[in-house]
């Protein structure tokens, strides 16, 4: 009894360590860091792409297969749930925006805010994030002035106003990003307009360019995205070797000189050969024979 | 009964192993089992267990894999070559060849699956395998060589599996096992005519398809455009380079089994000293072609070609390149050219050092060009430069080596090193048994 006195405090204070140890190790929950973006491309789709990484035992990670709950903030404090979305291995989301839900705002200038938040989630602390932005549209155009191309862009807001001063950039799509034509960035002028010169033919499929106008992330209007597919490139000769039958093309594929020699060279082996095994054949059913 | 036929038969029979027998064989199998455990581990982890890595993709086991093909070689070299010209001489060494050849070609195919890294995608080699590519070439006359080989054992070991049924000093069982693969061979003329028929094509046709699976291995470097492999002349240097390996090994096999089993009536000191200067031969001719592989490299000096000859010569692989050059070429040729190094042991010492010349000299062409690539090795980890063997690689290639050594120890145990039939033709004993019988 008084050995058990002795050390019932230590022993009880080191149980509580573990425990607490414990508890803690079981509730440690990461703190999800969560970046934003309002993508529009013209007559197609508007979405928040959602990018989300935590700090992890070996650094920055990736938060995979996270998923967030989007909300669309209405009548100031009123949260609407618009659904779901969960990270790909990226740590990247996607949310469409099928309806942007402009009914009930007269106001054209209304600022529209999405509510991104993890909830109740066993890897991650629970957060929120919010992106606000307004309505605007891009137009592109192909012009011809003075014998040289132009590519027009015009930037107009919910209600079709010109915008002015903000900066979009144009470029040629090639299949691995934007490539820059002209200047890295045109201020759009009270037109809400820009014009660049296209001094250069690019070569293109069948010669068909598709030139894009980005307005890259506005803090007003977020990233909105415009594109046109116009005649005017030299058009670009398919050299490719894919069809033919060369020393790289796949089994299918290949050169008949390789498939015929190889073939008769394996032939003119391999029958001697098989008859070699019949003779073995032959030689214990000769003795059967004789006997 | 003619009593030196008997003695003939007794002599050449295969015996039980003795205590020495038995602990090589352990010895061979404790070996194995060794690099099985490395296997598994490569075969669970990958071969990141290896030291392979993005630049010497290649390692030890393509090398050994080299060595095995040239060693097969030997099995047309003695068997083939001899036989066709009518060499007498030959006759007690042609089975010793046969063997070596079918147990080095059987562990070159294994190599080459040991060398995967999904070994368990290996039916895709079959499947989608390419006629453009040097490798189905390799897939296709390996396995066309292993074939050949084993039929060119197997024939004439039809009369010597008769006698061993009617008068071999094994068990029943095992003579019941002679029996059947003797295949009824009583020796009349008809299955006579068809045997010899059979060897003779036979011996024919190792002849192209042992130089097609040398000169396709070679291929499978010179078709690669890296300093060191581009080169023409690949082929015909890779074939005098397994002659060389091929002609070692049967030396070092048959001084072996000679002594183990007393064979000297058989495997005389006349056939060591054949087979030594048949060797000098070969050492010549392998050199006149290092020397063609090296020199004009050397001469011409391009950039890539000298960083990588600069490695051999004084770099990082001079000591394996001039022990290679020098300890398996160079001195055997000085040594074997007099008659008392063609004598048994001293041989069968040359014989050691041209085969170990030869596993380190494929290794010095497989490694140190991966080492050198065209474009300039930046922004990689350090290990990535330099290859060097784990001991996982080296355990499992010991263990391809002590496999061949078992193929060649079993069949030893089971069959007559020295073909009996052969034997007793050539020494005229077979009339003179049929005389006594009748």
């Amino acid at each position: 009894m008084k050995y058990y006195s002795k050390y019932r405090t230590p022993l009880l204070s080191i149980l509580l360590i573990c425990l607490s140890t414990l508890t803690y190790s079981q509730n440690k929950k990461y703190k999800a860091r969560v970046s934003l973006e309002y993508i529009k491309v013209m007559d197609q789709e508007s979405y928040i792409a959602i990018s989300a990484k935590y700090k992890g035992e070996e650094g920055f990670e990736q938060a995979s297969n996270l998923q967030f709950t989007i909300y669309k903030e209405v009548l100031e404090d009123s949260l609407v749930s618009l659904g779901q979305v969960e990270t790909n291995d990226d740590g990247k989301a996607k949310f469409v925006l099928k309806d942007i839900g402009l009914d009930n705002q007269t106001d054209t200038l209304a600022i529209h805010t999405y509510l991104v938040a993890i909830e109740d989630n066993e890897k991650f602390r629970d957060a929120k994030k919010s992106i606000s932005f307004s309505e605007a549209s891009l137009t592109i155009g192909l012009e011809m002035v003075d014998s040289t191309y132009q590519i027009s862009a015009v930037l107009t807001d919910a209600v079709g106003r010109p915008v002015q001063g903000e900066y979009l950039k144009v470029g040629l799509k090639r299949l691995y990003g934007m490539l820059q034509t002209g200047k890295d960035n045109y201020e759009t002028n009270e037109d809400g307009t820009i014009l660049v010169s296209l001094d250069e033919r690019m070569p293109g499929i069948n010669g068909n360019l598709t030139y894009q106008v980005l307005l890259k992330e506005s803090d007003t209007y977020g990233t909105i995205k415009a594109q046109i597919i116009v005649p005017i490139g030299t058009p670009i000769e398919d050299e490719s070797s894919f069809d033919e039958r060369t020393m790289w093309s796949p089994p299918s594929k290949t050169p008949f000189y390789l498939l015929l020699f190889p073939n008769l060279m394996i032939l003119g082996v391999w029958i001697p050969l098989i008859l070699l095994t019949f003779n073995l054949y032959r030689i214990s059913k000769s003795k059967a024979k004789n006997t | 009964m003619n009593q030196t036929y008997d003695q003939l038969v007794d002599d050449l029979s295969p015996k039980k192993f003795g205590w020495k027998g038995k602990i090589w064989t352990a010895f061979l199998v404790f070996v194995i089992l060794l690099g099985v455990y490395s296997y598994i581990q490569q075969f669970r982890e990958g071969l990141i267990v290896t030291g392979m890595r993005d630049y010497a993709l290649w390692g030890v086991y393509i090398s050994n894999f080299v060595f095995f093909v040239a060693i097969s070689l030997v099995g047309s070299l003695v068997t083939a070559i001899l036989r066709l010209s009518g060499v007498q001489w030959s006759t007690p060494l042609t089975r010793i060849a046969e063997i070596i050849a079918v147990a080095a070609i059987i562990m070159a195919g294994l190599t080459i699956i040991i060398d995967m890294g999904r070994p368990d995608r290996m039916l895709n080699l079959f499947m989608h395998g390419r006629l453009q590519s040097p490798i189905i070439w390799d897939v296709i006359v390996i396995t066309t060589y292993l074939f050949i080989s084993v039929l060119l054992l197997y024939y004439p070991l039809l009369p010597d599996f008769s006698i061993l049924k009617k008068r071999g000093q094994g068990s029943l069982r095992l003579r019941e096992w002679y029996g059947k693969l003797s295949l009824n061979w009583s020796g009349d003329s008809k299955q006579h005519k068809i045997y010899t028929q059979s060897i003779k094509l036979l011996s024919v046709m190792i002849i192209p398809v042992a130089f097609a699976i040398h000169t396709v291995t070679a291929w499978l470097f010179a078709t690669t455009y890296r300093p060191g492999w581009d080169s023409t002349n690949f082929g015909p240097y890779f074939i005098a380079g397994a002659f060389v390996a091929g002609a070692g090994a049967v030396i070092a096999v048959m001084y072996v089994l000679r002594k183990t089993y007393q064979l000297e009536n058989y495997i005389t000191d006349e056939h060591f000293d054949k087979m030594g200067k048949m060797l000098v031969l070969l050492c010549l001719v392998y050199l006149y072609f290092n020397i063609n592989e090296y020199l004009i490299p050397t001469y011409k000096s391009t950039e890539e070609e000298a960083v990588h000859l600069q490695s051999l010569f004084t770099g990082e692989y001079a000591a394996l390149f001039w022990t290679a050059i020098v300890g398996g070429l160079v001195l055997p040729v000085i040594a074997l050219l007099f008659p008392k190094g063609r004598k048994p042991l001293p041989l069968f010492i040359v014989a050691i050092a041209v085969v170990l010349g030869a596993w380190w000299k494929r290794y010095i062409i497989v490694i140190p060009t991966l080492s050198h690539p065209f474009l300039p090795i930046q922004g990689v980890p350090e290990s990535w430069r330099h290859y060097s063997p784990t001991w996982m690689e080296w355990s499992i290639t010991l263990a391809t080596l002590a496999g061949a050594l078992l193929i060649i120890t079993l069949l030893v145990r089971f069959l007559p090193i020295v073909p009996i039939q052969e034997t007793a033709e050539e020494k005229g004993l077979l009339e003179m048994t049929k005389i006594t019988e009748s």
